[in-house]
């Protein structure tokens, strides 16, 4: 696989990731608003009783973690930000630290129009300028060399390296 | 500023923490990833032997657990300072990580790269101040 597809890829990845964290965290906490202790069912009833047994004041907080990992945008969300953190290192053993890095951070664009499109987010023109100012920059880093020492190493020298000890 | 900051050493050196933690990270994940080799298959099995020497890399592993002080860190220091004090300190890493990947990674870092990852240094800035 060419490295374009797969930062391309990434960015979408974590981007999406970001925007379905926040939307699940909001849903999350809107829920808690409203959420009255004796009411809860399942796990968030066992997790409010636990809690509730420490001190009665601190019942609905139980609910927070059952409330959490059972909420489709947290759970699709967490996937995709695990997901970018293996496409980051597979990155990262093709490509050098410093050309990843700069070019990644197009996510930033990105989910600043999903945060725009998913969330009904604003943003300031003082934002967009840090866009476009992000833009230049991976487009700069982009059109030059993916890694330094592309002829010294491949893969059987590095294994030989570490078996070596060196 | 005319907001005042609660604890300023505290602050100061947790926010430092957070992004020589972050980049120190980085550098490791980057030093252990070129060890393991370039993934460049889709092969299963492949994938699978790879995988299995990533989570085994030693530099792979301390890279890991420098990014989880770093983020413990960030917890913490959000516990009293305002975020638009902290998340400037995400766009003041590319800057700190270019200098890593230079010096320990041995990254020729030209002209073009300098540039571009000053400005999006500074284009993060931007968005999170």
């Amino acid at each position: 696989m060419k490295l374009l597809p797969l930062i391309v890829i990434a960015v979408f990845t974590v981007s999406l990731g970001d925007a379905l964290l926040t939307r699940g965290m909001k849903q999350v906490a809107l829920f808690m608003d409203s959420f009255n202790p004796s009411q809860a069912t399942g796990l968030s009833y066992y997790l409010v009783s636990l809690v509730g047994s420490i001190n009665p004041n601190w019942a609905s907080y139980g609910a927070w973690p059952a409330v959490t990992v059972t909420n489709i945008n947290f759970l699709l969300g967490l996937s995709l930000q695990m997901t970018f953190f293996i496409l980051f290192l597979t990155l990262l053993s093709r490509a050098d630290l410093s050309y990843v890095l700069p070019v990644t951070s197009f996510s930033y664009i990105l989910t600043a129009i999903l945060a725009m499109l998913m969330l009904q987010e604003e943003i300031s023109g003082r934002r967009w300028f840090g866009i476009l100012l992000i833009c230049f920059g991976v487009l700069l880093v982009a059109r030059g060399e993916s890694r330094t020492d592309k002829k010294n190493i491949s893969n059987n020298e590095v294994i030989e390296g570490i078996t070596n000890g060196s | 500023m005319a907001v005042e900051l609660v604890k300023p050493v505290e602050t100061f050196v947790l926010i430092a923490i957070i992004i020589l933690g972050g980049s120190f990270g980085d550098i490791l994940l980057s030093r252990g990833m070129k060890q393991v080799g370039e993934i460049d298959s889709l092969n299963f099995r492949v994938l699978l032997s790879l995988g299995k020497r990533v989570i085994t890399n030693l530099f792979v592993i301390s890279g890991i657990a420098c990014m989880a002080v770093a983020f413990f860190s960030l917890l913490t220091v959000l516990s009293w300072a305002p975020i638009s004090l902290v998340s400037p300190a995400t766009a003041l890493s590319y800057a700190v990580n270019t200098i890593g990947a230079k010096y320990f990674l041995n990254e020729e870092i030209n002209k073009g790269r300098l540039i571009g990852t000053l400005l999006v240094c500074l284009g993060v800035a931007f968005l999170v101040i």
